[in-house]
């Protein structure tokens, strides 16, 4: 029969097929892109990448161009300049009020990077390496652990200090940690930094934390902690927030110690390879790479694929090719500096009122060399050409604004220079890239320099009484600027001597809060800027007072420590909401 | 990672492995032996002496009816009915029984007897009780559904005429909630969900392909599963599926010849109204400015000139230059389908070119689609199939975002274009976003272009076994390759400005602004899918009792290849090679995926009568994406029905026409939400930007999720009970569902146990609820009065979901459960800031009990949005939020209304289309008029509030800034969203037979139709800016609204 035919040749053919499908029917497949836990700890290469990862996020100095976290963002807080000009969406920011909700664009709350260190730690010591290279990378990934410590400490004050990764099954108690106190996280810091001292190496190359970087650290650190015991010296939240004033002395004492452990080493100097013109010099110290000043960078090369926007974002209008003149410095700011000879640099509000015709020279080239080479203003040269601010020109009784006047004269700036504060952004600029576009700037950023650390160490003293080393300390700053020496100090000569070196290094906000002066500052404040019109036969301007922002500011008591905001605290009932909020 | 089998592998491999083998080989065995035995007829084994019949087939109004299928009871002989509606038929004896079927016929069926001329009049099935469905893996008739599944076809497709098939289904058929939000050219998908569960699974001919380039004038018909009858897909079937069958031959059909052609003019549904005179601009960005207390940057002399615009002070109005009126779109098709007595086919042509509003030829989509299905017979028992399809689209564009974001931030200041100069003007004068002219141009700022090539096969045999009737088996195979190359080119381009007074041309901006984004880039995607199937079937009926089961098995074996590849800097702007980059920016990359899935599944279905019908199915599903030990799932259903309309005691009811009661349960369950491989602890590899140490540069690495090694997919337990009733012979017609849905596992972060200081992401766990509940209603009317024949058919759905359990916090405090709380509360809901109008004066503020913005009120301007302090503390917090109205996703509430009417040889069609209880919310430059130096709405110069000029506005003052104040999520941005839609409507004109037949045409209609023609919206006074479906913001392409003229002729 038929069927009997089909079915033995069919059986037949069955049995001679091998385990039909085994591999083709097949549930086991696995990711193709990732590598597994096993193979990093195996690999120098591997743990490298993996310490890169801790560095790259950590943001050195706010790095993103357009974002309400953008590269002027502090600065912005600070009051110096206004990010962007005020019709773009990041000039809002500085201008937020700050409430329950959390602090936005200036938020900082890296568990992940910590637990990311915290497991690299431990991972690392029982990985089977030539022990130095293990204790020389453990090392430095506590100071980098240190170093989120530190900026989450002066936005919140005591922050739960964790130092090892919780597991995953680890019950509700262990895991919703509470907050230690202000001190403990700054005793923490410095007594990481005491730890790892004396196993990071003398030199190392640019970028990677040696020594002295973590004795930077712990000298900021501890300016910080004796600011907060002794501008404030009150407690709250049970001691959480705040240090007894009681223990600024002892706090002065440590940075001063960890300053002197630099100054000492005779490893830096300042920057001074342009004697004759302090002004060409300070601008160097920012884009000269090959620079004693350097103790701590994040390194930029766009050869490699990691360029920065500094350039793109502050250059001036005429001189970008795409975007520019986002960075703008309130005439606050501009007020700080000095005249050349030392006069305090405050314009006369009578003198402007009353039309008077300022001349450019006098008013602003006539100022502190750093000035020149920190902020452009009308006619500042750049490039072979020059910087205009000016909306419009008056020649005898006719206003032109546009066009030109004579062979070169434009009649009116660019929109973008001449309906903001009426000032940009010089410093960190290179004179030497043309059209700077996004991340083609190349210029290192110092987390930490020589200068900074002297003033530091400057503050340190006048507050333990060495009045003749402060005094040494800030003249040398300020001979190095090109500026008069000063014969007596005074902690406002401090503080102001600090603000104009150190402008636009991501310093003044932080300053003005441990100072506890920013409320009396800020709140309320409303920025001015100044319209510009040329007077073209006198070669002169009117200035036109105007606000600089569009709407006043704000900093009450309760912002010198930032709120958790609702999400934290509702995700862990162990967590105390700052007071205030 | 092996383990030790599982028992359902175990079970697996028992089934698939082996049996696939058996049956593939015993199926190739019968075919040769077949083949080798020559053409035998099974019925020539039985030796009765035949009896010959003849007769003709018409229809009630006279006219033959040729195509027929006449088959003799229970076999599978049968003729079919000639040109003239004749046939010709040799029955084995008295007893047999004539069945007559015709597409859209009622089947009649008579006894042979003493008959040897037998013509039939068949009647029309108006209601489509006979209709034949396309349901999971099979075709069921209509009349005996168990589930709730809803249908329609080609005919009612066609009025629609989309180029998109995603555009097909709005406002067609209850359960089918859609929403339309982008008219752009290859970027314009309707998203679709059943009842509101989420995507569906969208098969055409059985396998998954992208619905959205399927040619229209391909399908045959689509339907949608809506519960337990979408069970037999199992894991992925919980959101309902969705079936769309192609066009495909009969045998004995004469050979036609199709020609569908159709062109259409498209525009803006909506053009949104901006300032384009200088003059008011700057009068308006003054009074931002002083109302900031910011200085004038503009004299009021200046803005004088403006508003006169006479020589420089001339405006120009960027959206009239950016976009044109009217954009052409037009597709044609040809096809052929017909069959001889042992084979059919249907061969298409397809091809479709839509331009885009935009005024650039640069902007389109075109397709073309290959379509050939083939169905043979080998022998009597042993038949095959053949398809294969093939599309290649090409969508070109230069960024819609960025673009359409671009024309926005254009002044009316700019000049468009300068007098003797083909230079690129600068189209904002304030340094940002001033690159329109050259952003919509390919050959100035480069473009992308998306090039999917879309391949599909399928062979399968089928055997019918001649021992046991009804008993068939098939195996096929399916192929589907999809190749998707994406080409983006980014030159590096200039912007100028020219001086007024001296016409001098200067450059004002290069773009893009960064090195790094100047270059190409290059996607190469890749996707392979092997699908062996194998299935039997049995279908027979025992005297009052029917059987229809169904076994499978089927695995997928997918792997997927992508490589992209970029470099930058390039040295030339007019050779854009990847040769040419900076090496510094080559980068390469490459994502290789390789995944599988196995099922088998079963089904039986059983009658009794034709009144009683009960409907079982199972499913086994295991995905390669999940841990061996969650692998696997069961998934099984049961439904019933009872057909009233049949019992005895309602023998008498002559008016019913049918009466049927429906109830299902199904699990089902959905694994495209899961993260795949989530399972796997590892690491990625991060290139960009290295992080420099030194001279070198490392790599990054970072570690994934903490993984979750008890991953499975979601669940859904499905109840649906329906009502179907026919009366008075169509005059009334309704269908009611009613439905709840039970989702467990759903993938969430866990929250619980984790404060934020954990510091690890977890990776997704299975563990949110939900439930959804709602009910469908269609109801429709069908009616001939003297030579008009109408139809209304509404159709109308409801859906809501609701977390029941959503993973987070336990909260304690009475705002942490009104304002975060999901648990136990509706989906579809939006939390934000109650508003009680403006604030009218500086008065008002400083009157204000309530301290506002936390400072006093000191930050706030008269215009500033006044919010109610819901807990009276006195301050606006967090804590004064709310509910305050749907969420802005698709619409809980759903509705269509179609209506058609015939007259001789005129047919009109019209579809409405809605949606409800959903909302918007205005954003982006709606919101903050100026934001980025943009151009404001008209609405704003109508509708803004100052204390002089506009004492009665509505909108806040206008300001220079962000004014983070009336940015706050509130009911005074959000929308609850109604609309009607005037979707579709469509006037066709038949030629009479009697003209064309001389022409050897068999038919020739020529058709008008408008799709999107008005909308009416409760938007207020936003109504005419935006599309109730589309995004209440800027940055969006609105949907077309479409006038089309056609042509369809068959030869």
């Amino acid at each position: 029969m038929k069927i009997y035919r089909i079915l033995f040749i069919g059986v037949a053919i069955l049995l001679m097929l091998p385990g039909c499908g085994e591999d083709f029917f097949n549930l086991d497949k696995e990711p193709q892109d990732m590598i597994s836990d096993a193979a990093v700890f195996k690999d120098e290469r591997l743990v490298e990448s993996y310490i890169a990862q801790i560095y790259h996020q950590i943001p050195w100095h706010q790095g993103e161009l357009n974002t309400p976290a953008n590269m002027i963002l502090i600065e912005g807080m600070g009051a110096v300049a206004r990010c962007y000009a005020y019709w773009q969406i990041p000039a809002s920011f500085p201008l937020e009020v700050i409430d329950e909700n959390g602090s936005d664009a200036i938020d900082y709350w890296p568990y992940d990077n910590i637990r990311y260190a915290n497991e690299f730690i431990i991972n690392l010591q029982q990985a089977d390496f030539d022990q130095e290279f293990i204790d020389h990378r453990v090392a430095e990934t506590r100071f980098l652990r240190a170093y989120m410590y530190f900026q989450m400490v002066i936005r919140f004050g005591g922050v739960s200090i964790i130092t090892e990764p919780q597991a995953v099954d680890a019950p509700p108690e262990e895991l919703n940690v509470a907050r230690n106190s202000e001190k403990e996280v700054y005793d923490f810091i410095a007594s990481e930094m005491d730890a790892i001292i004396p196993i990071l190496d003398e030199d190392a190359d640019a970028g990677r934390v040696n020594k002295y970087a973590a004795l930077a650290l712990k000298s900021q650190a501890m300016l910080f902690a004796a600011s907060v015991a002794q501008f404030d010296g009150s407690q709250q939240l049970n001691g959480l927030l705040g240090i007894p004033a009681g223990e600024a002395t002892a706090y002065w004492q440590k940075s001063y110690d960890a300053s002197w452990e630099i100054i000492s080493s005779g490893k830096y100097s300042l920057y001074n390879k342009i004697p004759g013109d302090p002004a060409e010099n300070f601008q160097q110290l920012f884009v000269d790479e090959n620079n004693p000043e350097r103790i701590f960078v994040e390194v930029y090369d766009p050869a490699l694929a990691k360029g920065h926007s500094w350039g793109v974002g502050a250059v001036p209008f005429e001189f970008r090719q795409t975007w520019g003149s986002n960075f703008c410095p309130f005439l606050n700011i501009i007020e700080e500096f000095e005249y050349a000879d030392g006069r305090p640099g405050a314009i006369d509000r009578d003198l402007i009122e009353s039309n008077h015709l300022f001349d450019i020279d006098s008013v602003f080239r006539n100022r502190d060399p750093r000035f020149l080479a920190t902020i452009f203003f009308p006619e500042s040269d750049w490039q072979g050409g020059k910087v205009y601010f000016h909306r419009r020109t008056v020649v005898g009784t006719d206003t032109i604004t546009s066009g030109k006047v004579g062979d070169d004269w434009p009649a009116a700036a660019g929109n973008r220079n001449s309906v903001n504060t009426g000032f940009l952004t010089r410093k960190r600029m290179d004179e030497s890239e043309i059209g700077p576009l996004r991340e083609t700037s190349d210029e290192d950023y110092m987390i930490y320099r020589y200068g900074k650390i002297l003033l530091n160490f400057a503050e340190a003293a006048f507050y333990l009484g060495k009045t003749a080393e402060v005094l040494e300390y800030v003249n040398m700053i300020r001979e190095r600027a090109g500026m008069p020496q000063l014969g007596s100090i005074t902690e406002e000569a401090i503080r102001h001597e600090r603000t104009v070196e150190l402008v636009f290094e991501e310093n003044r906000y932080w300053d003005l809060r441990r100072w506890r002066i920013a409320h009396e500052l800020l709140d309320g404040m409303r920025t001015k800027g100044l319209q510009y019109s040329y007077y073209y036969n006198e070669d002169k301007y009117d200035f036109i007072l105007k606000n600089g922002d569009p709407s006043s500011r704000t900093f009450q008591q309760r912002h010198y420590y930032l709120p958790l905001g609702v999400t934290r605290i509702a995700d862990n009932p162990n967590l105390v909401e700052n007071p205030g909020y | 990672m092996k383990r030790a089998c599982k028992k359902p592998l175990t079970l697996f491999k028992l089934f698939c492995a082996s049996k696939i083998s058996i049956i593939t080989m015993l199926i190739l065995l019968f075919a040769m032996v077949q083949v080798m035995e020559g053409n035998s007829n099974p019925s020539s084994d039985l030796a009765f002496q035949e009896i010959p019949i003849t007769g003709k087939v018409s229809c009630i109004a006279g006219e033959p009816l040729p195509g027929v299928n006449v088959i003799i009871k229970g076999t599978t002989l049968g003729a079919i009915t000639e040109l003239e509606g004749k046939y010709t038929l040799d029955v084995p004896n008295v007893q047999a029984v004539l069945q007559f079927s015709y597409v859209g016929f009622l089947v009649q069926e008579v006894t042979v007897g003493s008959q040897r001329r037998i013509d039939i009049t068949l009647t029309e099935d108006v209601i489509g009780l006979e209709e034949i469905v396309v349901i999971g893996y099979g075709t069921r008739k209509k009349v005996n559904l168990t589930g709730a599944v809803a249908t329609v076809q080609s005919d009612e497709l066609e009025k629609i005429t989309s180029i998109n098939s995603t555009n097909l289904l709005e406002g067609q058929m209850s359960g089918v909630i859609t929403k339309q939000v982008s008219g752009q050219p290859g970027a314009d998908n309707t998203s679709i969900s059943i009842r509101g569960f989420g995507d569906p699974l969208v098969l055409v001919d059985g396998e998954e392909r992208s619905f959205s380039s399927v040619d229209p004038n391909m399908i045959e018909s689509i339907s949608v599963l809506k519960d337990a009858s979408a069970a037999i897909y199992g894991a992925r079937s919980g959101n309902g599926v969705i079936l769309v069958t192609t066009k495909r031959g009969s045998m004995d059909l004469k050979p036609k010849i199709t020609y569908q052609f159709n062109y259409s003019m498209q525009q803006f549904t909506h053009k949104p109204g901006l300032i384009t005179d200088a003059g008011r601009y700057l009068d308006l960005w003054v009074e931002a400015e002083e109302n900031v207390e910011l200085l004038p940057t503009y004299t009021q002399e200046e803005i004088a000139l403006w508003y006169e615009g006479s020589g420089r002070y001339k405006s120009y109005d960027w959206f009239d230059w950016a976009y044109r009126n009217w954009a052409p779109r037009q597709k044609h098709n040809l096809s052929v389908q017909g069959g001889s007595s042992k084979m059919s086919y249907y061969v298409g042509l397809g091809l479709s070119d839509q331009q885009s509003v935009i005024s650039s030829d640069d902007w389109y989509y075109k397709r073309y689609n290959i379509l050939s299905n083939i169905d043979g017979s080998i022998t009597d028992h042993l038949s095959f199939s053949l398809d294969l399809s093939y599309s290649n689209e090409h969508q070109s564009e230069t960024g819609a975002q960025e673009v359409l974001n671009w024309v926005y931030k254009a002044q009316p200041m700019a000049p468009t274009s300068f007098e003797g100069s083909d230079k690129t003007p600068a189209s904002n004068l304030y340094g940002t976003h001033q690159r329109v002219v050259g952003g919509i141009y390919k050959d100035i700022q480069g473009g992308i272009d998306a090039i999917p090539n879309r391949f599909n096969g399928r062979f399968e045999l089928k055997y019918d076994f001649p021992f046991l009737t009804g008993m068939s088996a098939g195996v096929s195979l399916d192929y589907r390759y999809i190749n998707r190359r994406t080409k983006e080119i980014r030159r590096q381009w200039e912007v100028y400005v020219q001086n007024p007074e001296t016409g001098e041309i200067t450059l004002d901006g290069r773009f893009p602004a960064d090195v790094i984004n100047n270059g190409v880039w290059i996607d190469d995607y890749e996707s392979r899918r092997l699908k062996p199937k194998f299935e039997i079937r049995f279908n027979r009926n025992f005297g009052d009792h029917s059987v229809d089961a169904l076994f499978l098995g089927e695995y997928f074996d997918d792997i997927v290849n992508e490589i992209n590849t970029h470099t930058q800097n390039l040295l030339s702007n007019d050779l854009m090679y990847l040769g040419l980059g900076d090496k510094t920016y080559h980068e390469l990359n490459q994502r290789v995926e390789e995944s599988s899935r196995a099922s088998i599944a079963g089904r039986v279905n059983y009658g009794f009568r034709g009144k009683y019908l009960a409907e079982a199915t199972f499913r086994y599903d295991a995905s390669s994406f999940f841990p061996p030990d969650t692998r696997w799932g069961f998934f099984p259903s049961f439904s019933a029905g009872w057909r009233i309309s049949e019992e005895a005691f309602m023998m008498n009811t002559d008016w019913l026409n049918n009466l049927k009661l429906r109830a299902s349960y199904s699990e089902t369950g959905y694994d495209l939400n899961a993260i795949r491989y989530d399972y796997f602890a590892g690491y990625n590899v991060l290139t960009t930007p290295p992080y420099l140490i030194g001279p070198d540069a490392y790599r990054r690495i970072q570690i994934g999720t903490l993984p979750n090694p008890f991953m499975t997919w979601e669940k859904m337990t499905n109840y649906n009970v329906g009502l179907d009733a026919n009366m008075w012979d169509g005059l009334m017609n309704i269908v009611v569902e009613g439905f709840y849905r039970k989702r467990t596992d759903i993938l969430a972060t866990p929250q619980q146990s984790f404060p934020s200081t954990f510091g690890a992401s977890l990776s997704q766990q299975n563990l949110n609820s939900m439930d959804d509940r709602g009910f469908e209603l269609e109801l429709s009317h069908l009616n001939q009065v003297g030579e008009v024949k109408y139809s209304i058919r509404g159709v109308f759905t409801y859906a809501r979901s609701k977390w029941i359990h959503y993973e987070e916090e336990e909260y304690t405090s009475e705002d942490d459960i009104r304002i975060l709380q999901r648990s136990g509360n509706w989906v579809n809901r939006s939390i934000g800031y109650v508003s009680d109008g403006l604030f009218r004066s500086q008065a008002e503020i400083d009157e204000s009990p309530v301290d506002q913005d936390q400072a006093g009120n000191t930050t706030l301007i008269p215009g500033d949005i006044r919010y109610k302090d819901l807990n009276g503390d006195g301050v606006i917090t967090w804590a004064d939020q709310e509910y305050i109205g749907y969420g802005t996703g698709e619409p809980d509430l759903n509705f269509g209304l179609n209506l058609g009417a015939e007259y001789k040889g005129f047919s009109l069609g019209i579809l409405f289309q809605g949606g409800s209880m959903y909302s918007g919310n205005i954003s982006g430059l709606a919101r903050v008029p100026f934001q980025n130096a943009s151009s404001p709405f008209e609405i704003h110069w109508q509708e803004r509030f100052h204390e002089t000029k506009n004492p009665n506005g509505t909108q806040p003052s206008v300001s220079m800034g962000v004014r983070e104040h009336n940015a706050k999520s509130s009911d005074f941005w959000l929308r609850s969203i109604t609309y009607l839609r005037l979707e579709n409507v469509n006037l066709s004109y038949y030629f009479p037979k009697k003209w064309i037949s001389p022409m050897r045409i068999q038919n020739l209609h020529i058709y008008v139709a408008a799709n999107n023609l008005a909308v009416i919206s409760n938007l207020g006074i936003w109504r005419s800016e935006f599309d109730p479906e589309a995004p209440l913001s800027n940055n969006n392409y609105p949907p077309h609204r479409t006038i089309t003229f056609g042509v369809n002729i068959t030869l």
